[in-house]
């Protein structure tokens, strides 16, 4: 007990990282398996956290309202985004959300209120890992449960064929925008946790290459269980801190280890080997079904 | 009348796909629609599944208009459809697919999922032993298990089948069941069609082969170019000069698979 | 463009000013053109998006810049040595991340992310190479020179770029319309099984393609930082990545011309909205384009909507 009780002290904020590099990773997850290659997540993760730490900031809410506030607020945003956004399919999502993220950081980094290039201080940062893995707890059992459901098989056959599920009652356009608003809220949770954990905010916390970071998670833990998810943001997030070498080489070996997964293991640590292609369909044209 | 369509069209830039077709199928018919390759069918059933909006026209479903309804509001209403190259959700096993089906009858229980109620545990034996059901009625049983994507062509279009029959439909509509299978492939699927059939299911068979509709429907409509150019008994249009100027004509270029 | 010249003279802009802007939108015009159409050709032939490109571009610059600080080799070797090494990098690429994932049939987005892994690593190592920070060609090292027609300022080096940049598209397009290569990327681009049917070396094509593609980013990147003094590891990200998509998407993923167009309109647009709006905006000018086009119209200006026959 002592042990462990000395390893979770001195690590306390390699725990809490893990935490919601596990969370974002999830976001991601929600979306995989609807079939949407989105990587805007990080632009929500910007927005919420933002928006927790004006929140706290400036009134005297709890800690846990404001975030709640945040990651409202990500999913609000996500509705006009959504829309015209995700009539787009395969490679032009993918883009487009790309672009979103870009627009966000620019958002932040010219915009007065968000503090322009030097962010924002929070003074009321607190380093214990509990806020992230209770939440984490939430969502894993949340997903968990969600992915059993009606919701969850709408999902999944839209990932398979699309057309197919319009063919069998499947709104297609209401699931996927569905998704995408469920997407940003968990990563504007993410966010919002990820903000109180240090004593300021910027946006280079959000550029592209902490997406690329959160997809390698997603693609080296696999999506067919939220496990996946679990699993590959711990290994990945945790590892690195041991081995002395891999943390200067953090994103050269996060890149060997995305090649390596696609190309050898695509389904990923706990992924089943799925027949047909795997977890992403790719449309050569721009729009998919009609609605 | 189950399915209705007057005077629809469906023009995409200067091509009629659909030039102003009239047709009706009765409840419980099994009605063929045939016509050479390219004559617009694959089109039509688009239009009247939902998946094309036509240019201009009505289609009425079970007396109502269906103007506006997308795919998934039409299957939720009783309009099944198959595809030509048999749309399976691969990645899913045959029973997960034929539990698709049922998408639209079953309550929505995400809240409930989430509250881990008892119930649903046998809410969910229920759909599975329909879908084992069905499996059975088309003669799939005891592949349940396996991948969509790894059964032969012959199963996936028998699984097809299965869930659009999950569906719970009053029309089911076909695009070339049997295209690409071996004579014997095809004659089970004739039989199931038939068996389907004669349980009351309204059907419209599209196939470009004469001697399956030949077989099976009571009644056939012959699309060229468009345009309805025969419709009635299969033995009556078969021999209509304009019918076997349509397909003769096309024969050669178009070959009999 | 009559309207822009119309309002930027009304807003008492001096005309010498709008030539100078002119000339810069021009050659920046010309690295977005050649940066795209690498970019542009990969997902004609392969019907995929590499996103190492970006990061092909930093390697070049990096590459040519450690050449000739620390090896002192006279800039136009350097410059060769460090787009041939982009040219390999291009191969490797293909060879690591593309060809297996065609052996089995993946999915493109496979291969996307793929591109993405092999990015990182290219990143990580400029990053280990040359640290974080922005460092500049010296001054002697890199051709220049400064001419002044008419009160304007036009700097020898920058006027190169546009040369170098037409004479690449007229070679490349002689290249793609007369030759046999050409013709072969072409077939392979429209149907690549039925090309392998009539004969060609599909593999070889790609292969051909990438590092092709690969040369070009390698020179954008090169001329980008010798024009600009900017060397770092982020150069790619911060200055062609999003841009790149921007100008493919709107000009029609796969459209060589359309790539070129559509470099040097974005290069006005955000000349112009510098001019007219401030420089704070001129981030926003490439994503405005990028997404106005998705929504609008996705297959891009020279896109074709053509179903690719698998």
């Amino acid at each position: 007990m002592d042990l462990l009780s000395g390893f979770y002290n001195a690590h306390e904020l390699l725990l809490a990282e893990v935490g919601i590099n596990a969370l974002l990773t999830l976001s991601m997850y929600v979306t995989l398996n609807c079939g949407l290659l989105t990587l805007a997540n990080v632009g929500f993760m910007a927005i919420g956290g933002y928006a927790a730490v004006l929140l706290s900031g400036n009134t005297h809410v709890p800690f846990v309202v404001a975030l709640t506030a945040g990651s409202v607020l990500a999913a609000i945003v996500a509705i006009p985004v959504g829309l015209p956004v995700l009539r787009l399919r395969g490679i032009f999502l993918a883009i487009a959300t790309i672009g979103f993220g870009q627009v966000v950081v620019a958002a932040l980094l010219n915009l007065p209120i968000t503090g322009e290039g030097q962010g924002l201080t929070n003074a009321n940062a607190d380093l214990s890992p509990l806020p992230a893995f209770i939440s984490l707890a939430v969502v894993l059992f949340a997903l968990w449960r969600v992915m059993g459901s009606r919701l969850g098989q709408a999902w999944a056959a839209i990932r398979e064929d699309e057309v197919a599920a319009a063919a069998n009652g499947i709104d297609v356009a209401r699931y996927r925008l569905l998704a995408f608003v469920l997407g940003a809220l968990i990563a504007g949770f993410a966010g919002g946790l990820d903000a109180h954990l240090n004593f300021f905010i910027d946006p280079s916390e959000f550029q592209f290459t902490r997406v690329t970071q959160v997809l390698v998670f997603a693609v080296f833990g696999g999506t067919s269980s939220v496990l996946g998810p679990l699993l590959g943001a711990a290994i990945l997030t945790a590892l690195p801190e041991f081995i002395r070498f891999a943390q200067d080489y953090r994103d050269a070996l996060d890149g060997l280890v995305l090649l390596l997964v696609i190309v050898f293991r695509p389904q990923g640590l706990v992924g089943r080997r799925r027949v047909g292609g795997g977890l992403l369909r790719w449309r050569r044209g721009a729009r998919g079904a009609p609605a | 009348m189950i399915l209705e369509l007057e005077g629809v069209s469906c023009h995409f830039g200067g091509v009629r796909a659909v030039d102003g077709v009239d047709l009706g199928v009765d409840a419980g018919q099994l009605y063929g629609l045939i016509g050479p390759n390219g004559a617009g069918k694959s089109t039509l059933l688009d239009v009247i599944s939902g998946f094309q909006p036509p240019t201009s026209g009505a289609v009425r479903f079970d007396g109502r208009d269906t103007r506006g309804m997308g795919p998934h509001h039409l299957s939720a209403a009783g309009l099944a459809r198959t595809f030509q190259a048999a749309r399976v959700f691969r990645g899913l096993t045959a029973l997960e697919n034929v539990l698709v089906g049922m998408h639209p009858h079953r309550r929505d229980d995400t809240l409930q999922q989430l509250a881990l109620l008892p119930r649903l545990r046998g809410e969910q034996r229920k759909r599975v032993e329909e879908g084992r059901q069905l499996l059975a009625r088309v003669g799939l049983r005891g592949v349940e298990d396996r991948f969509a994507g790894s059964l032969p062509f012959g199963a996936q279009r028998r699984l097809e089948i299965a869930r659009a029959l999950a569906l719970n439909p009053r029309l089911l509509l076909l695009d070339e069941p049997v295209a690409g299978m071996t004579p014997a492939e095809a004659e089970g699927i004739e039989e199931l069609l038939l068996e389907v059939n004669r349980a009351g299911l309204a059907m419209v068979l599209v196939e470009h082969h004469l001697s399956v509709v030949m077989r099976l429907c009571s009644r056939v409509a012959v699309l060229d170019f468009g345009r309805l150019i025969a419709d009635g008994e299969p033995r009556d249009v078969v021999q209509q000069p304009a019918v076997m100027a349509a397909y003769l004509g096309r024969a050669a270029a178009g070959g009999d698979r | 463009m009559r309207l822009l010249l119309q309002a930027l003279l009304a807003a008492g802009v001096s005309p010498r000013f709008i030539a100078q802007q002119g000339l810069d939108a021009v050659y920046s015009g010309s690295i977005y053109a050649l940066f795209a159409v690498g970019y542009t050709l990969v997902f004609g032939v392969l019907d995929i998006l590499n996103l190492a490109h970006s990061a092909v571009f930093t390697v070049g610059a990096v590459v040519a810049w450690i050449l000739v600080v620390n090896l002192a080799l006279p800039f136009w070797l350097a410059a060769i040595v460090a787009i041939a090494v982009c040219g390999v990098i291009g191969y490797v690429l293909d060879r690591t991340a593309f060809r297996p994932l065609r052996r089995r049939g993946a999915p493109h987005i496979a291969s996307l992310i793929s591109s993405i892994g092999v990015a990182l690593i290219l990143v990580s190592l400029s990053e280990r190479a040359i640290g974080a920070a922005a460092h500049a060609f010296p001054e002697r090292s890199v051709p220049s020179g400064v001419l002044h027609p008419a009160g304007l300022t036009v700097d020898l080096f920058k006027l190169g770029i546009l040369g170098v940049t037409i004479l690449l598209m007229a070679v490349l397009g002689y290249v793609v319309r007369r030759t046999a290569a050409g013709r072969a990327m072409r077939a392979v681009a429209e149907n690549p099984r039925a090309s392998l049917l009539v004969g060609i070396n599909v593999d070889r094509v790609i292969a051909l393609t990438l590092v092709l593609s690969s040369a070009l980013g390698g020179l954008a990147g090169i001329l980008y930082a010798v024009s600009q003094a900017d060397v770092s590891p982020y150069i790619g990200r911060d200055q062609v990545e999003l841009r790149g998509l921007a100008v493919i998407v709107v000009g029609g993923m796969g459209s060589v011309t359309g790539a070129v167009v559509a470099g040097y309109v974005l290069a006005i647009a955000e000349t112009a909205t510098l001019v007219l709006v401030g420089s704070n905006a001129r981030a926003g000018v490439a994503f405005a384009i990028l997404f106005l086009t998705l929504v609008l119209l996705p297959s891009g200006i020279f896109g074709q909507r053509r179903q690719r026959s698998t």
